[in-house]
């Protein structure tokens, strides 16, 4: 009951000297706050990212020659599709782009029309469609740098060897659509072939085959497309599943260094702040108080328990106002200012909804951060001053 | 009058950190609410974008390193600290060694 008695004068501490409390609190979220909006734009991207590769193909096949990526020919779907295993063969093409005055680059998918479910929740307008007309969908930075809405008309930003078509914008992404739909131009494997002047080639084939069935198709696959052609020019594939990718994926989570380090280097430095309130700015009314508590005969212990309340209430509420900073900052205002150091491409304030994930263990230990920076200051000042005499501590506190 | 004064101080803390609690152990995360129409988009797409970029024209790699070729541009330093690319702030993937991961036969 008497250490019950004790923690709670160190709620009294936190009321005698508000600056103090208010100074220490506003370095700790100045520290944290950023801190946690980072890693949950990381957490929110590495949760998108989880999803591109469960939807995706099975099997992703490119060509390769001088260990570079090159496209594969059509023809190749044939050959794909005929081997055991395989349910589907989808080519696809991804290529980038510049378009408008300003030439901003951008990201052009083509898929065939069927392969794309009729009704998408993800988009604005209206799907493309299987005509000859160039129907495109546009992402939500694009059309905001390009002024686009729906039913505009785009002049022709590409050349063809037969001719060139204004395009018609059916269709802008939904803000809430992934990220990655940013600077895209969505459109029908045809008019994206078109765009390109690139009739008889696919960036790579999408391979959707049978459960269990993925590494040996892959071999089989690489074995079936890979040729040395008449002038003696060699063609290797890449195939590439979602097994590399996930391999990947947690290879990634150690490899977050920027990151880390950015938010670290900032925290560490705000963190001298705090500790700078807590112990030298406030050095003089906390030897007073500790000198004053010892002429009324509180014990060492008690003194230190009593810190160790204090610092443990202000670091619960700095953490605790740091985890809703960084929601507000992320849900609310959309990750402003902040979104475009992790997303490099974003504008500051984000045309698309910046993906996220506040997660515990990272709030934890954001937690026992601000609780060593908080205490840490304080505790040692605070065990110094309470072993001298407290008349020698009340003199040199004047 | 002094016990209402701390009363009301643990009171305010008391709320501030279940308001946190609450953001955190709820899942707040657009992922999570937008997670239909995710999968939509990347069944549509057949699956697009695996990293920090949103557009390969910077660095395909951390695009998409399944459709990226394994180019790295210069890295910058930090002081004191571990190199660090001047697009790669939240690098999610490591910097490929120069090899592809599947390099074919």
């Amino acid at each position: 009951m008497a250490w019950l008695q004790v923690a709670l004068t160190g709620v009294t501490a936190l009321r005698l000297h508000p600056w103090r409390s208010v100074a220490t609190t506003a370095c700790v979220v100045a520290a944290l706050a950023p801190y946690l909006a980072g890693l949950g734009i990381c957490g929110g991207i590495a949760r998108e990212s989880s999803e591109a590769i469960e939807e995706g193909a099975d099997l992703y096949v490119t060509g390769m020659q001088f260990g570079r990526h090159v496209p594969v020919p059509l023809a190749a779907a044939t050959e794909l599709a005929d081997l055991p295993g395989v349910v589907k063969v989808v080519p696809r093409i991804v290529g980038k782009l510049a378009i408008g005055a300003d030439r901003h680059t951008a990201l052009v998918v083509g898929m065939p029309p069927e392969e794309v479910p009729a009704e998408a929740s993800f988009v604005s307008g209206e799907l493309f469609g299987a005509t000859d007309a160039n129907e495109l969908i546009v992402g939500g930075e694009l059309a905001a740098r390009l002024r686009l809405q729906v039913g505009s008309q785009v002049p022709p930003f590409y050349s063809n060897r037969k001719g060139e078509r204004v395009s018609k914008v059916v269709g802008i992404f939904s803000p809430a659509a992934p990220l990655w739909q940013a600077n895209l131009i969505f459109t029908s494997f045809d008019t994206a072939a078109r765009l390109f002047d690139q009739p008889a080639l696919a960036t790579e084939m999408l391979v959707y085959c049978r459960a269990g069935s993925e590494e040996e198709l892959a071999a089989a696959i690489r074995r079936k497309l890979h040729r040395i052609a008449d002038d003696g020019s060699r063609f290797d594939v890449r195939v590439s599943g979602r097994d590399a990718a996930r391999a990947l994926w947690t290879a990634a989570a150690a490899h977050r260094d920027g990151l880390f380090h950015l938010h670290c280097l900032l925290a560490v430095s705000t963190g001298i702040l705090t500790v700078l309130v807590t112990s030298g700015f406030g050095g003089t009314e906390r030897r007073q108080e500790v000198g004053i508590l010892k002429t009324i005969g509180w014990r060492t212990d008690e003194i230190l328990f009593r810190n160790v309340t204090e610092g443990l209430l202000l670091t619960l509420a700095g953490a605790s106002l740091a985890v809703l900073v960084a929601w507000l900052w992320l849900d609310v205002f959309n990750g402003w200012a902040i979104a475009n150091l992790f997303v490099p491409g974003l504008s500051w304030r984000p045309h698309v909804r910046v993906p996220f994930a506040l997660t515990p263990l990272p709030v934890v230990l954001a937690g026992l951060l601000a609780w060593v920076l908080v205490t840490s200051g304080s505790l040692y000042t605070t065990w110094r001053t309470a072993m001298t005499p407290p008349a020698s501590v009340l003199r040199s506190a004047g | 009058m002094k016990l209402s004064a701390d009363g009301l101080i643990l009171g305010l803390i008391g709320c501030l950190s279940a308001a946190a609690f609450l953001v955190v152990a709820t899942g707040s995360s657009q992922t999570y609410r937008r997670e239909p129409m995710g999968r939509d988009f990347q069944s549509a797409v057949g699956g697009l974008g695996l990293g920090c970029q949103i557009d390969p024209s910077r660095c395909a790699w951390q695009f998409d390193p399944r459709i990226g070729d394994d180019e790295e541009p210069g890295l910058d330093s930090i002081p004191c600290l571990s190199e660090l690319s001047p697009w790669h702030s939240a690098a999610l993937f490591p910097a490929p060694d120069g090899a592809p991961a599947d390099g074919g036969e």
